[in-house]
């Protein structure tokens, strides 16, 4: 398989609508595997991604899913599942009819239309409520609906704006678990969610998009490493911090060493991880220090947000 | 290829029909079917048999010109398929369609023919039951259906009925799709097809209502106002009624191609 037909790619796409700016000059190589948009309200997330499920047409560059354009519909979408932002449904309809009737629309027929809505609605935990109207259901049973949609003709790539919204703490562990099995047999999980840690956790690397530009893109640590200047916080549990604090400062590139108020362990602040860990194994080494914990502190996506984006993104969280 | 092209314009048909059913917008609709039938069962309610004045085959020859075909099936086609797609969008919900691995063309086709089968359904029915009731009376209806022309008449204002419900739905399912707001074109279009009777020969081969009246059995009495035209020949009339219906149904498809989902902007 040629690499661009793993690939979700983004050349050179903008889009405005009228005047009005969605997205700028973005350049994505998407890889398989749970790929997060992070970003404030109005960044351009929802543009991003209905651009990459053809909703919206580029006004300039152009898209490419796994090697498929939006213009060759019948092949795009049968790849493709997309599950938007939009909580409205067709008045009327029960979630079993909506399903089954986008599968027969598919082109499935009725025997196997029927078996694939029975078999999602199950998957997301929607068997009791499956005979009732959508207009009844709670934000959260719509949420499942729409996500049983859009993987119940088992695409490649899954396009998720705000999956976990309206979802109680148990729903949203089972739907990431959904999610991650389906990252995991090599398909494409596109998920947008202003809930940093979830993303944190769930995400194999990140776009990062403000006021319609990607600020950046890749694998949480190699983002947050190229951020050089925001030194790396290292976070460190160890009984005689003074004593560390004092021989670490005889290395450049730390610039900052802050003792912890209870007095056992420090936060240090260096412009080189790799030498820094050099330094700190052989002071422990030299002076018999009992480490009780080391961990980066802020290579985590949230750091990264305000780093980068900051108080302007004021809705994530 | 062409096999999934049918099953999958079926489907949206299907489901289209399910939501007309079910949708309380289209109300006004199945009243405008029923009033027809309504009004011609009142008066024979009203009359019984000695209706001496009224002529019935004139009688429906104009409810089914002034009210059936150019106010009835027009409006009823302009309420239905101007929101088949504007609806959706208002409600948000077309991006469901348009996720599906079909062509638009086959999305609009599927939803062009629920309308058109749900207009076509109500007003031929509708067309069949009034022109019952006015032959209801003791002996006319037997005179007229099983040793007049009872038949050939029904037939032909169904089928009038019908082929206007597919012309105008088009019509509409384009204007639905071009205009956010399809009042003013409904409204000319409607002027237009209301009042071609005083238009000059030329222009009023341009409008719908040339075409159908021909194979009309019985025509209303226009008016004092009205410019005769020689009137096409069905034969040549139903083939041009339905190529429009086609052509409009296929500009509508192109259309649908570049529609993007901006629900915020409209």
């Amino acid at each position: 398989m040629a690499s661009g037909e793993r690939l979700i790619v983004f050349d050179n796409v903008s889009k405005f609508y009228g005047e009005v700016l969605g997205v700028n000059r973005v350049n994505l190589a998407i890889e398989p595997g749970i790929t997060s948009l992070v970003g404030p309200n109005g960044a351009g997330k929802t543009t991003l991604m209905n651009l990459m499920t053809g909703l919206l047409r580029p006004t300039k560059g152009s898209v490419c899913m796994v090697g498929v354009k939006p213009s060759d519909a019948e092949a795009f979408y049968r790849m493709i599942g997309y599950c938007s932002q939009f909580d409205s449904f067709p008045k009327g309809v029960t979630g079993y009819q909506l399903i089954n009737a986008m599968m027969s629309i598919h082109g499935y027929d009725s025997r196997e239309s029927n078996a694939r809505a029975n078999l999602v609605i199950e998957k997301v935990g929607m068997k009791d409520a499956a005979h009732r109207r959508i207009a009844g259901y709670s934000k959260g049973m719509r949420q499942r609906i729409k996500l049983a949609l859009a993987i119940a003709h088992e695409p490649k790539v899954l396009v998720l704006d705000e999956p976990l919204n309206g979802l109680d703490p148990m729903a949203r562990a089972e739907v990431i678990e959904i999610f991650r099995r389906f990252a995991d047999s090599g398909m494409h999980v596109v998920i947008s969610s202003h809930i940093l840690h979830e993303v944190d956790l769930i995400s194999d690397r990140v776009v990062m998009l403000s006021n319609g530009y990607v600020v950046a893109e890749g694998d949480i640590q190699s983002v947050r490493s190229e951020m050089e200047d925001h030194p790396m916080q290292i976070f460190i549990r160890c009984d005689r911090p003074s004593l560390v604090a004092a021989l670490i400062f005889s290395q450049d590139s730390v610039v900052e060493a802050k003792i912890h108020a209870d007095g056992g362990g420090l936060l240090v602040a260096t412009r080189n991880t790799d030498s820094f860990y050099r330094l700190f194994n052989r002071i422990v080494l030299d002076n018999h220090i009992s480490v009780e914990a080391v961990a980066p502190a802020d290579e985590n996506v949230h750091s990264v947000y305000e780093y980068l984006i900051g108080n302007a993104g004021g809705a994530a969280s | 290829m062409m096999n999934l092209r049918v099953r999958q314009t079926v489907a949206v048909a299907r489901f289209e029909l399910k939501r007309f059913l079910l949708a309380r917008r289209w109300i006004g609709v199945y009243v405008l079917a029923l009033a027809p039938v309504l009004l011609v069962y009142a008066r024979t309610q009203i009359r019984g048999g000695n209706d001496s004045l009224l002529n019935p085959s004139q009688a429906f020859a104009a409810v089914f010109q002034f009210f059936i075909l150019r106010f009835g099936i027009f409006i009823s086609c302009a309420v239905v398929f101007t929101q088949v797609f504007r609806g959706d969008i208002l409600e948000k919900t077309l991006h469901l369609y348009l996720l599906a691995p079909a062509r638009r063309e086959v999305i609009a086709v599927g939803k062009y023919l629920a309308g058109a089968a749900l207009v076509a359904v109500l007003f031929t029915v509708s067309t069949a039951a009034t022109l019952l009731l006015m032959y209801s009376h003791d002996g006319m209806f037997s005179a007229f259906f099983f040793e007049g022309p009872g038949f050939s008449h029904l037939v032909r204002y169904v089928a009038v009925a019908a082929l206007a419900s597919m012309v105008y739905g088009a019509e509409f399912l384009l204007i639905g799709l071009k205009y956010k707001n399809p009042g003013v074109p409904t409204l000319l279009l409607f002027a237009w097809e209301t009042f071609s009777f005083a238009l000059p020969s030329m222009l009023q081969r341009l409008t719908v209502v040339y075409y159908l009246l021909p194979i009309l059995p019985v025509k209303a009495d226009a008016g004092p106002f009205a410019i005769v035209v020689d009137p096409v020949t069905p034969i040549f009339g139903i083939p041009i009624v339905l190529a429009l219906a086609l052509a409009l149904v296929s500009i509508s498809g192109w259309f649908v191609r570049s529609v993007e989902i901006t629900y915020s902007a409209d």
